[in-house]
């Protein structure tokens, strides 16, 4: 069943398509990596399936739902997760402050008892908490929990930005580049992770990464965009073997991926 | 009526006019450095209080009466001012300030107008100083009984003569060079441009033309008060800007006559209907404001960003 | 987004998760060490400030006063832009406001003083929530410059309308019995401060203040995480009219008179000044900020009759506007963080944290890798 489809995308701006007749669908459970020599629109691809940039033509729809229209807030109310280039966090606050405010969806209590500090808005303070935890853990950010923002390495923020979004609680999580800078190692590492997330946790998972391998090793489905177009698609073994492909990354000559 | 009618529009073209010149000032600053100037107005009411001085003899006494005939020197030396003023603000403030946010820029320069109106007050007292124009009297327009100042064509003429001068400088070289250097720093550097050159003289620039304003705006008033640029005239000015839009600086001259036009009706709507609402002016500028940024946030001649 | 509010400055002593204060960041290897706030060197504190009405010969009372009210309005403008990151030129406007719905509800309508201050809180709001609901629509610069409009506007137009502001003449607010007194009236205003402190703590605890907060950096993070950026910004927009409403209906009552002289634009401009001044986005550096500007016309007297040396023999209180003006171009050159960073280390120690330079690198831009893709 296809939790998210966009139906022949494309943007302009100004001079520049930078997205042309763009079509995928993604099923439940699925993950889905999407490739692309830098510049391909793979990130203005997220932001408008995301909500925000408004494409000039074509569908996107959630769940079966056409949410084209709709604001950013509302598809990520619906269970849509995303990840950003620039670390998408809230400097000012600690690692749990920001998994804190990211479960701001789900806080049921009024704001009134909580400015009060009635009884069940501080259960729910304490559930919260409870939750970020178990987030983190997951995670393996335990170290980090009190730690501001400002001052942790670049790495680790992007995890924790990965662990906000899961704090979200989301059925789709769209991750762009979470491994820019990181090593083979934590690369690997965090392949597994996006694994368990399926497994443990049911998600759907969409990948932006420029890390070819570890794309093709972790995805059951490729997208490949070059000038914002689908150059190709299909199970990781075709696209590796694609000299189109191969061609749009490493030049005319090349063969193969990976 | 057409009598309402002319007159709505003579007041108007004449203070249009200045906020205009106060907005041409604003958008060479914004096109060129991306930042919107608030000490704009004090960068015109400074050099004005300069040429007092130089007309009344350097006498900050509140009875000192200022010499016309040394008007047109004061002026000069006014504009210089101007310049020099716009410059050492870029270099002392905008510079080291380094890339901040448009309203952090905003703020800042609004601190140097405090600043400024500040000093003012306290080297010249509040009190107002009687400030001459170039051309005194007026001549009556037929058919509608109504006075046109010489002033008001002063003003039309030097705001021509400086769309004129900006406007070829835009076309030559360094002109284009100018704009590039706003829109992409970076590539304008590699290509030789002195970027920051260039910076400091559309700053420069600006506050010759802010100078220009200073000295004319007192000139309708006929009296110089501190802080007087500011107060009066820039917050239209920058209605008019942002009107005509931001990056088009036809669009600072046409919105600031728009605006001239617009608040004297106002004036003019509230008196014949006899309603009671104060500072008409106020109101329409407000308005106005708002009509833009809601239906079309670029302005008339803006591009949209 | 705007930067008036840079790289915060880390406050164990705010409990911003409605839990204890956050602990002191420390090396990975050694035990956690529960904060405490020190209490001694609080409570001197507290009751030097607290004692200051009674202190003060009597011509200064309604400057203590006035300090208190600079106080609310610091922490109304902190709201707005030191949580949500928006910006206001025009908040002169909300103190008058407050002031002439507090007159006329006491001069007019004979309300008691409590119901005085809560029509001033109410119109301040609603006038706060149609002004926002149009406003913010526009960000940054235009925000700001609507917001300008929007003050003189008030204070040419609306405070002009004879029937609810008096017109030229003024509207009287009268205090009441029980504080009518200058030294209980400063009490007064005082209290008011604490209890708008004490909102503005307990609101940082709530979902609403944590998703307002959040809009500062990031409106796009903030949506994505399924938080309502409009929405909430006029929430913040709304606050920040209503307690700033709240501190105008206590200035209306300082000298029992207000009039629309009493809320030019370089009042709003000073309440922006003292609020980056005390350091945005820090509530205990933006009281501070309040108190300040309000005392400096008082303070630059002082000096100029008793300090006789230069600059204090020229200098006096018609330079104010100047000294507020020279503070923020400081502050924003070279000390973004305010009074409240220069402060950090002192506010660290006084909530329970160690009193040396933080070990942790704090501040923004880590090593390379943040720079942004095109």
């Amino acid at each position: 069943m296809p939790v998210l489809e966009t139906d022949g995308v494309s943007i302009r701006f100004g001079g520049v398509q930078a997205l042309s007749n763009v079509s995928l669908r993604i099923d439940e459970g699925e993950i889905v990596g999407i490739l692309g020599p830098n510049g391909a629109g793979k990130t203005t691809l997220f932001n408008c399936v995301s909500g925000f940039y408004q494409p000039t033509e074509g569908r996107i729809r959630l769940f079966d739902e056409d949410v084209t229209d709709q604001k950013p807030e509302a598809r990520a109310q619906r269970g849509l997760g995303r990840t950003f280039q620039q670390v998408g966090l809230v400097r000012s606050f600690t690692v749990l402050e920001n998994l804190i405010v990211a479960q701001h969806a789900s806080v049921r209590s009024s704001s009134v008892s909580a400015v009060l500090g009635l009884g069940a808005a501080r259960r729910e303070e304490r559930e919260l908490r409870r939750r970020a935890d178990r987030v983190l853990d997951f995670m393996g950010l335990g170290d980090v929990r009190d730690r501001p923002i400002a001052g942790l390495p670049y790495g680790t923020l992007k995890m924790v930005e990965v662990a906000a979004v899961l704090a979200t609680d989301p059925s789709i999580l769209m991750l762009d580049e979470p491994l820019a800078g990181a090593s083979a190692e934590e690369g690997s590492a965090f392949c597994d992770r996006v694994e368990q997330m399926r497994r443990e946790l049911g998600l759907t998972i969409i990948l932006i990464e420029h890390h070819v391998p570890l794309v093709l090793r972790t995805s059951d489905y490729v997208y490949v965009l070059n000038f914002g177009s689908l150059l190709a698609e299909g199970p990781p073994e075709e696209i590796r073997g694609n000299q189109a492909v191969a061609e749009a990354y490493m030049g005319e000559g090349a063969t193969a991926l990976a | 009526m057409l009598e309402s009618i002319v007159e709505v529009l003579v007041f108007g073209i004449q203070r249009g006019a200045i906020f205009g010149l106060v907005g041409l000032g604003l958008a060479l600053v914004y096109t060129s450095t991306r930042i919107l100037n608030f000490a704009q107005g004090e960068l015109g009411t400074v050099p004005a209080f300069v040429a007092f001085l130089i007309m009344a003899g350097f006498s900050t006494d509140t009875a000192a009466d200022a010499d016309r005939g040394l008007l047109l020197p004061a002026l000069v030396v006014a504009v210089a001012v101007g310049a020099v003023l716009g410059i050492a603000l870029y270099l002392a403030v905008i510079r080291p300030l380094g890339s901040v946010s448009p309203v952090t820029s905003l703020v800042a320069t609004a601190g140097v107008a405090l600043l400024l109106t500040s000093v003012e007050i306290n080297v010249f007292q509040a009190a107002g100083r009687p400030f001459p124009r170039p051309v005194a009297g007026g001549f009556r327009l037929p058919v509608v009984d109504i006075i046109v100042e010489w002033h008001t064509i002063v003003i039309l003429g030097v705001l021509a003569g400086v769309a004129a001068l900006l406007a070829a400088f835009f076309k030559s070289a360094p002109g284009v060079a100018l704009l590039a250097t706003a829109q992409d720093p970076f590539a304008a550097e590699l290509h030789g441009v002195p970027v920051e050159r260039m910076r400091a003289m559309a700053w420069g620039a600006a506050g010759a033309l802010g100078a220009l304003a200073g000295v004319l705006g007192a000139g309708v008033f006929e009296t110089l008060t501190p802080g007087l640029v500011t107060s009066t005239f820039l917050i239209p000015a920058f209605t008019g800007v942002v009107l005509g839009g931001i990056t088009s600086m036809v669009g600072a001259v046409v919105g600031g006559f728009a605006l001239g036009i617009v608040s004297q009706a106002a004036i003019e709507i509230v008196t014949a209907l006899e309603l009671d609402i104060s500072g008409p002016p106020q109101l329409a500028v407000l308005l106005v404001l708002l009509a833009v940024l809601l239906v079309r946030p670029q302005g008339l001649l803006g591009r949209s960003a | 987004m705007t930067d008036l509010a840079p790289p915060p400055v880390a406050d164990p002593g705010d409990e911003r998760v409605g839990g204890p204060a956050a602990e002191p960041v420390v090396p990975a290897a050694a035990p956690a060490r529960p904060a405490r706030p020190r209490v001694v060197p609080l409570a001197l504190i507290l009751t030097a400030f607290l004692s200051l009405p009674l202190v003060v010969s009597a011509t200064y009372l309604n400057v203590v006063s006035r300090a208190a009210i600079y106080g609310i309005v610091a922490i109304s403008l902190n709201v707005l832009v030191g949580y949500a990151g928006q910006v206001s030129l025009g908040h002169a406007a909300f103190l008058g406001l407050g002031a002439f719905s507090s007159g006329y509800a006491l001069s007019e309508m004979g309300l008691p003083f409590p119901g005085a201050l809560l029509t001033a809180v109410l119109v301040s709001m609603g006038i706060a929530l149609v002004l926002g609901g149009v406003a913010l629509r526009v960000t940054g610069l235009y925000l700001a410059l609507v917001t300008i409009a929007f003050g003189l506007f008030a204070q040419e137009t609306l405070f002009n309308i004879r029937s609810l502001t008096g017109g030229g003449a003024g509207q009287p607010a009268p205090r009441p019995d029980l504080f009518a007194g200058d030294v209980a009236y400063a009490y007064l205003c005082i209290a008011v401060l604490a209890l708008v402190i004490a909102f503005d703590w307990r609101l940082t605890a709530t979902k609403a203040g944590r998703a307002i907060q959040a809009l500062r950096d990031d409106e796009r993070v903030a949506a994505s995480w399924g938080i309502d950026v409009t929405g909430y910004k006029l929430l913040a927009f709304v606050i920040s009219g209503g307690i700033a409403g709240l501190g105008g209906a206590l200035f209306a009552s300082v000298e029992q008179i207000v009039a629309k002289d009493d809320f030019p634009f370089s009042l709003s401009l000073t309440f922006l000044l003292m609020t980056v001044v005390g350091g945005t986005g820090n509530r205990w550096g933006v009281v501070q900020g309040g108190l300040l500007f309000a005392a400096l016309p008082t303070l630059l007297d002082q000096l100029h009759a008793n300090v006789h040396v230069f600059p204090f023999t020229s200098i006096t209180a018609t330079w104010e506007p100047a000294i507020g003006a020279v503070l923020l171009l400081l502050t924003l050159m070279m000390f973004p963080g305010g009074m409240a960073q220069q402060q950090g280390a002192l506010l660290r120690w006084l909530g329970g944290g160690p009193f040396a330079h933080d070990p942790e690198p704090s501040g923004p831009a880590q090593g390379g890798g943040m720079g942004a893709r095109p």
